[in-house]
């Protein structure tokens, strides 16, 4: 039992390191589309592929910092001041959301966009705070819309992979339960 | 397991550090905006990134101040006790050498070197030839069906008196003096812009990190306006037919000026004369509508604007090609804009 | 796909529908406000989508009267000298502005819920 408890504890170690290696490629694979849709905030969010996949592989010990070193690195690397605050709290309240709604009645597509809606909702809240509300509600639509088209294409992949790692006996780890301590 | 719960306590502890600014609002400033009356007829607007209503109000006020001072120093209409302004100086510095505050002998001497830099375009001595027009377009705004133009005579004769020779500026004494009579000195191409860089330059001593300032359209933006981003600088459409906005530029520390044909202007027999005059032809050029200059000096972006608009295109492409750090962008009789190639980074707001 | 999916998604579709709904159809050509300053006071604000004409009196016997037509302002009338604001184009967007210097009057589009066009100053 001790072996295979330290073997699943690095295999876990390891593979968060893969995941904030893989988030930050992806993060830096998507600031070189140029997509603008002249709407800020609006973005493919290629990196929340990593998230996701991460929430349902690994307890939540492992998947939290994932998503927050890919908020911090992506932010500190190929943002400004005010693109971390506003990633910050769109990735937060994201992170939070998704965990809530893990353990319900939603497959890993529907928490994704869940999570796409509110990653996009925690941004809005920060430029409400920080700009004033002055206009910015006409955004919100838009913004909501564009987190859920891209929470369920991101969901559609992670989907697949996440029921692959089932198979591969990965997310007996991370199906809510804390086995590790 | 103790390390990862304390993996999990850094990190929630570290990003509720970061969520912290957010939630209380520090350092969030907010912008305020403003606009005076008064001072070199036209509106000034403020736009400015500041802490509180009342913070705001009290900086405009002594933006408002130092805008004043450069107002009435430029003033050529009205003089004020204990001030030796332009009026003075066009009723008096031909007698002998007048002293002036060095705000004003600083314009001066930009002026004369406009007139180098713009190789004559921009000549702050044609005021003799530009009071003509101005009389002229007076008279046929109060009374549209009598306009008229200038006499060619009348301005023949002005014309002989517009040379910047005879503008005689003293850098030791700090004294201005007319070595011709007749001397009219004229400062519109030059005074907003000079003034929007003094009065940038206070206003970002006096507190203002991000800001972008508009005297009567002569507009110069610094800092990082709150929320992130650039400051949106719109450029006039001359055709009254369309958006007012030709195009929007996304900029900061940098200062935007346009000439064009629509700003002041008369109509005789249907036909428009705006208000900047070519030395050479003494009328108004028709070479372009209107031409917008960026420039990180806001003096020579305002006399670049009006050397450029008084120069066909391809020749203003030429002069700028010369100077460093100005870009122009053209709107042309039909229509057309044409745009210097350092222009692009800002294009497209 | 699960059956908790579905009913997330359809139910934010809802939502994004009604926030479209309430925050897009009222405003045709960018809804808003028409903000009337005399001498850098503000006078009255003017919803842009509603249609309305209001006469404003300034100093020395001066008058501006300001239309709202389909979602754009405009001044209609002025006893200014050179009539500079009657003759200018009706506005919409974020910024654009109309001046009656010798009035001191402005009227500026603000507020508008459409903020692509908005600019913080006009050269």
């Amino acid at each position: 039992m001790e072996h295979k408890h330290t073997q699943t504890a690095a295999r876990d170690l390891a593979t968060v390191g893969l995941m904030i290696a893989l988030a930050f490629t992806l993060s830096w694979l998507e600031s070189l589309i140029p997509f603008s849709f002249g709407v800020p905030g609006v973005k493919l969010g290629l990196s929340n592929l990593v998230v996701v996949t991460a929430l349902y592989a690994l307890p939540l010990r492992r998947s939290f910092p994932v998503a927050l070193a890919r908020i911090l690195l992506a932010g500190l690397l190929f943002g400004n001041g005010f693109s971390l605050i506003y990633s910050l709290a769109g990735g937060m309240l994201s992170f939070g959301v998704m965990l809530l709604l893990k353990r319900g009645a939603f497959s890993p597509a529907g928490v994704s966009v869940a999570g796409g809606v509110s990653h996009n909702l925690g941004q809005f809240a920060a430029a409400c705070i920080l700009l004033g509300t002055n206009g910015l509600f006409y955004y919100l639509p838009v913004l909501l819309a564009s987190g859920l088209v891209t929470g369920l294409l991101i969901g559609g992949v992670a989907l697949p992979v996440i029921r692959r790692l089932d198979r591969a006996g990965f997310t007996e780890n991370g199906k809510g339960e804390e086995k590790n301590g | 397991m103790r390390k990862p719960r304390l993996c999990a306590a850094v990190s929630t502890a570290l990003s509720l550090l970061f969520l912290l600014p957010l939630l209380s609002g520090c350092g969030a400033e907010r912008r305020y905006s403003r606009e005076f009356y008064g001072l070199f007829d036209t509106v000034i607007t403020v736009t400015a990134a500041d802490a509180s209503p009342a913070s705001f109000d009290r900086r405009c006020g002594a933006l408002y101040e130092e805008l004043s001072a450069y107002h009435r120093l430029t003033d050529a209409y009205h003089t004020y006790d204990g001030v030796v302004n332009l009026k003075t100086l066009n009723d008096t510095a031909a007698a002998g050498p007048v002293e002036v505050d060095e705000r004003l002998f600083g314009l001066l001497s930009f002026g004369k070197e406009a007139y180098r830099l713009t190789e004559g375009r921009v000549n702050i001595c044609m005021g003799s030839v530009l009071a003509l027009w101005h009389e002229k377009r007076e008279e046929g705004l109060a009374d549209p069906a009598s306009a008229s133009l200038p006499e060619e005579p009348a301005l023949k004769e002005a014309a002989r008196h517009i040379s910047p020779d005879a503008l005689v500026l003293d850098e030791t004494a700090k004294t201005v003096f007319y070595a011709d009579a007749l001397l009219k000195v004229d400062l519109g191409a030059v005074a907003k812009g000079y003034a929007a860089d003094a009065a940038a330059a206070f206003a970002k001593e006096n507190g203002w990190s991000s800001a972008v300032l508009s005297l009567g359209g002569n507009v110069i933006a610094w800092g990082a306006p709150p929320g992130g981003g650039l400051w949106r600088v719109g450029v006039e459409n001359p055709d009254p037919a369309a958006d007012q906005l030709l195009e929007t530029l996304s900029l900061t520390d940098r200062t935007v000026v346009t000439s064009g044909d629509y700003q002041r202007y008369y109509t005789v027999n249907g036909k428009n004369y705006c208000h900047i005059i070519d030395p050479d032809s003494l009328y108004p050029p028709a070479y372009c509508r209107a031409v917008t200059v960026v420039d990180k000096s806001s003096a020579r972006a305002d006399a670049l604007s009006t050397a450029l608009f008084l120069l066909p295109v391809e020749a203003g492409e030429e002069l700028l090609s010369r100077i460093e750090g100005a870009e122009a962008l053209w709107v042309l009789p039909d229509g057309g804009v044409r745009a210097t190639a350092g222009m692009e980074p800002f294009l497209g707001g | 796909m699960k059956k908790g999916d579905l009913v997330l998604i359809l139910g934010l579709l809802a939502v994004i529908g009604a926030l479209f709904a309430v925050f897009w159809l009222p405003k045709k050509s960018g809804g808003g406000a028409a903000v009337v300053r005399i001498d850098g006071e503000t006078v009255e604000t003017l919803a842009l989508g509603t249609d309305a004409e209001k006469r404003y009196e300034s100093a020395d016997g001066g008058y501006n009267v300001v239309t709202v037509k389909d979602g754009r302002v405009s001044v209609t009338a002025a006893n200014c000298r050179d009539r500079i604001c009657a003759r200018h184009r009706p506005v919409s967007k974020n910024g654009e502005c109309i001046v009656c210097l010798p009035h001191c009057f402005t009227v500026t589009v603000e507020q508008t819920a459409a903020p692509e066009g908005g600019v913080d100053a006009v050269a």
